[in-house]
């Protein structure tokens, strides 16, 4: 249900324009598919959290499935991935997991992602690539 | 004939070995004659010159002087012997030394290693009662325990176990955590700054500050009793829920930012105008009389609130944030703050 709220990118044009011609905001693309469990749970999130956070960030799904240009570009290969772009920039942030590239995880509180976005943020505004997660998830290292 | 031919061969002998004696004392006799001349000529010289003594003294000194020399030579023979023999004797002695040195090393490390091996392992004491209580030695020496101790080790375990694993006690926990979480203040960054300006009476106080005039604020409320008590520690308790917040966030000296750092700091972080407050403009704050709890007035606007704080409320009023909730807890008493 939450996947119909939240708009959907259908080609990689898409994908590529979102992230070029948002000037202002935090970009979070959540790449995934539509019946996968952790997408579901991890949309409701999303779709929750999007109309405190539109002032700073936006947020898009796209499916894997339809659109599979950048599943060798940023190894796409969790069954859910979110990333973070700002100016046409890819940001990493250290979640604790070992991996800075992406949310590969779900997390169960808004107000965490809530806090996780505006420090991405506030960290991509002072022009720095990586930002360190204000919360640690060494306990959700997926293998 | 023939008899005759010998006796000349034995002359002719005879002959030669007188030659050979005669040639021999002529030597002799020669040499001797060069010393006597020597002496003759050495009288001479002494007896014509006085000269010539010098250069006899002379000659004697360089004779002495060779003397000498040999003689030192000899004794510098003599030294070296001894220095040799005194080199041997050091040597040895440098040996043992060596052989002592390596021992005591040797000694010294067993000492240590002694040392380390008694503080690491702590062996517990043979005790024949203990055992006995708990089991029972057969012929051949070897011990047996009774099932009694074993049911008794197995409860053990279980009670350990049962200590460590309470899966309802976790589970109780988690959920008080969670709702700790939930009940808690959450504020953006740029939120969390503009309140805690309002907290900073004037341009030099420092947040540190603030806590210390708050707390006397509240002490004053307790020496006299008023109702005004539990909305001063209202405002402090939103005071440090505000600091905590922006350390987490990575304001690492919150505590010493006075108001015109965090103005600056609202000037960097914030994203968007329509956040922006307009102290004449923005409506920001709804107030409360202490004596009607039960009616609400705003909201009005920052320059509004600090006119009447100063000429009309008389600390008798208590205000709230347009954006947090009508909760009890986020009612402030109108002393802790200052609007502009």
């Amino acid at each position: 249900m939450a996947s119909v709220l939240l708009p959907q990118l259908r080609t990689g044009w898409h994908v590529d324009q979102a992230i070029v011609t948002e000037t202002k905001r935090l970009v979070v693309i959540r790449f995934g598919r539509k019946n996968d469990r952790q997408c579901m749970i991890m949309d409701e999130l999303l779709s929750s959290i999007a109309e405190r956070v539109r002032n700073f960030a936006v947020i898009y799904l796209c499916d894997i499935d339809e659109v599979s240009d950048f599943d060798e570009m940023y190894e796409l290969t969790d069954p859910m991935t979110v990333m973070f772009f700002y100016h046409n920039k890819h940001m990493m942030c250290d979640f604790g997991t070992g991996n800075n590239n992406k949310l590969n995880f779900i997390v169960d509180d808004k107000q965490e992602m809530i806090d996780i976005l505006e420090t991405i943020f506030r960290g991509a505004r002072k022009n720095k690539g990586l930002v360190v997660s204000p919360y640690d998830y060494n306990h959700k290292r997926v293998s | 004939m023939k008899y005759t031919q010998y006796p000349n061969s034995s002359k002719l002998k005879r002959n030669s070995d007188r030659r050979e004696h005669d040639e021999k004392l002529s030597d002799e006799l020669h040499n001797q004659s060069t010393i006597y001349e020597d002496e003759e000529l050495s009288r001479a010289e002494y007896d014509s010159d006085s000269d010539s003594s010098v250069e006899d003294s002379t000659d004697n000194e360089n004779s002495g002087k060779e003397m000498d020399e040999k003689s030192y030579e000899k004794n510098e023979d003599h030294v070296e012997d001894h220095r040799k023999r005194k080199k041997s004797k050091i040597q040895l002695l440098d040996i043992a030394e060596f052989k002592k040195e390596n021992l005591a090393d040797l000694d010294y490390q067993i000492g240590n290693s002694e040392s380390k091996v008694e503080k690491g392992v702590n062996i517990e004491p043979f005790n024949i009662d203990d055992e006995i209580k708990h089991g029972v030695f057969d012929k051949d020496g070897n011990y047996i325990k009774t099932e009694n101790a074993t049911e008794n080790d197995q409860q053990d375990n279980e009670e350990w176990m049962n200590d460590v694993i309470n899966t309802e006690e976790v589970n109780r926990l988690e959920k008080e955590q969670s709702v700790k979480t939930q009940n808690s203040r959450h504020y953006m960054v740029h939120e969390a700054l503009n309140l805690l300006k309002f907290f900073l009476v004037d341009e030099n106080e420092t947040v540190l500050e603030s806590l210390g005039r708050l707390n006397k604020l509240r002490k004053i409320a307790i020496s006299k009793k008023n109702k005004s008590l539990k909305y001063v520690i209202h405002g402090i308790e939103l005071l440090s829920d505000l600091i905590n917040i922006l350390e987490k966030k990575g304001f690492s000296e919150v505590y010493e930012y006075n108001r015109l750092k965090v103005q600056d700091a609202i000037e960097e972080e914030i994203f968007d105008d329509s956040s922006r407050i307009v102290n004449h403009k923005t409506k920001l704050w709804g107030f409360k009389w202490l004596n009607k709890l039960d009616e609400y007035h705003g909201l009005y606007t920052n320059y509004e609130m600090s006119y009447w704080q100063k000429s009309y409320f008389k600390n008798s009023v208590i205000v709230k944030f347009h954006s947090e909730p009508d909760r009890d807890e986020n009612w402030i008493h109108v002393s802790c703050l200052s609007f502009m």
